[in-house]
């Protein structure tokens, strides 16, 4: 696992489908992670508008991509739109809060989600994360001031449409900024 | 304040609905409320050795141990103090009577919540299920689920949850049989000689026990 991602990142990836397996993760050592991290992808994220490539539009977030030295695919999530939307899950993702809130919730049927009718739900604040395994049927809704870190088990293709240069260098201003004051607040200084 | 009942537990709504959603909004409410009201905790748990009902839905189970604290005039809603979990019975995926909400208190665990393939209703097993959301939750943490739904929570050893749940909903709860501890790590019978059960009433021990834990805790007065 790359040494950008905090350790517990990479158990939750590899959760396999055996129902007597759970991740072995501290829930003690889930704490403080969210200023190392938000520096840390600080060293590695180029809001060069060159870097648009690979950026994209998809269930109401701007995904900007993290080149990471290796480990999963990582993007930086912001909402781009208010409500809260189905989010189809393909591959198991793994959500670190960096900033803002992020409601999620869970169906068991197509029928469910458009009823928006939940049978789990739970509200994200910063520093928190979570997996979703593909094929839940969920929705998320995230404030306007989120930020989330999102890394996948796989490379598989999101679809969504592209960001124009434009767009992704104000994003990627945007997320800088975010990433900027986590790290800053950390060490003791004030954004 | 002398009693709980003249807190403002009494005036809750009833949460005798099937839209999770609204059974989310009020009873995040009341746990927020409680958590953060230390003398209406510490109240409550005194009362519950005065209450006969709330004695003895108070239990030791093969996952843990609870004190009810409170049961809504109604019967819709019932809250209980969750600790003392035995993490090793916990990777038995199960489902309950109820759907129920959350927030932790201290100490934490992982979430594992799965999806049934095999439909909603009845028994299952491990070959029934997917994995569909898993958190690591932490003290302030709170979450709703409903009755249908299967889960795990592997927690930590001085995990305390408060936890509000629903009414029934359905006769009995189910669990993957394969997973299930074995009957060697179920409670010890409260009376010598007794089989060991899953799930049973506290003893006046226990309890005393359990308040005697939450006071160590300092998580009541």
């Amino acid at each position: 696992m790359t040494a950008i991602l905090p350790a517990f990142v990479q158990p939750l990836l590899d959760q396999s489908t055996d129902p007597g397996e759970i991740p072995p993760i501290d829930p003690s050592h889930v704490l403080g992670w969210r200023a190392s991290l938000a520096s840390r992808i600080l060293s590695v994220f180029d809001t060069g508008s060159y870097r648009a490539d690979g950026s994209f539009l998809a269930h109401g977030y701007t995904h900007l991509p993290v080149s990471l030295p290796d480990g999963p695919t990582v993007y930086l999530r912001m909402a781009a739109q208010s409500g809260l939307l189905p989010w189809p899950v393909l591959a198991t993702s793994v959500v670190l809060t960096i900033a803002g809130a992020l409601e999620l919730e869970m169906y068991q049927e197509v029928a469910d989600s458009l009823a928006q009718r939940p049978y789990y739900a739970r509200v994200f604040r910063p520093e928190e994360v979570f997996a979703v395994h593909a094929e839940t049927l969920c929705a998320t809704r995230s404030s306007v001031d989120a930020l989330q870190l999102l890394a996948f088990a796989s490379s598989e293709n999101l679809g969504g449409s592209p960001l124009t240069r434009d767009e992704y260098t104000r994003a990627a201003q945007r997320a800088r900024e975010v990433l900027e004051s986590v790290s800053l607040a950390a060490a003791g200084g004030r954004p | 304040m002398t009693t709980a009942a003249d807190s403002w537990l009494t005036q809750v709504p009833c949460l005798d609905m099937p839209d999770l959603a609204f059974v989310q909004h009020v009873s995040f409410s009341i746990l927020d409320r409680l958590a953060a009201d230390r003398n209406l905790l510490t109240t409550l748990v005194d009362e519950v050795l005065s209450h006969p009902s709330r004695m003895a839905a108070s239990r030791v189970t093969l996952l843990l141990n609870r004190l009810s604290l409170w049961e809504a005039p109604d019967h819709s809603f019932e809250i209980r103090l969750n600790m003392n979990p035995r993490p090793e019975n916990q990777l038995v995926p199960h489902d309950h009577c109820y759907a129920f909400a959350t927030h932790i208190l201290t100490g934490g665990y992982v979430h594992v919540v799965r999806r049934r393939t095999d439909g909603r209703e009845g028994p299952f097993t491990g070959a029934d299920l997917q994995p569909a959301i898993v958190t690591v939750e932490r003290p302030g943490s709170v979450y709703v689920l409903d009755h249908s739904m299967v889960h795990q929570a592997v927690m930590a050893p001085h995990t305390v949850t408060l936890f509000i749940r629903g009414p029934r909903r359905k006769a009995s709860s189910h669990a993957a049989d394969e997973l299930m501890p074995p009957e060697q790590s179920w409670p010890e019978p409260a009376v010598l000689g007794n089989e060991p059960e899953p799930s049973r009433p506290a003893t006046v021990a226990e309890y005393l026990a359990m308040r005697r834990y939450l006071l160590q805790h300092r998580i009541i007065n």
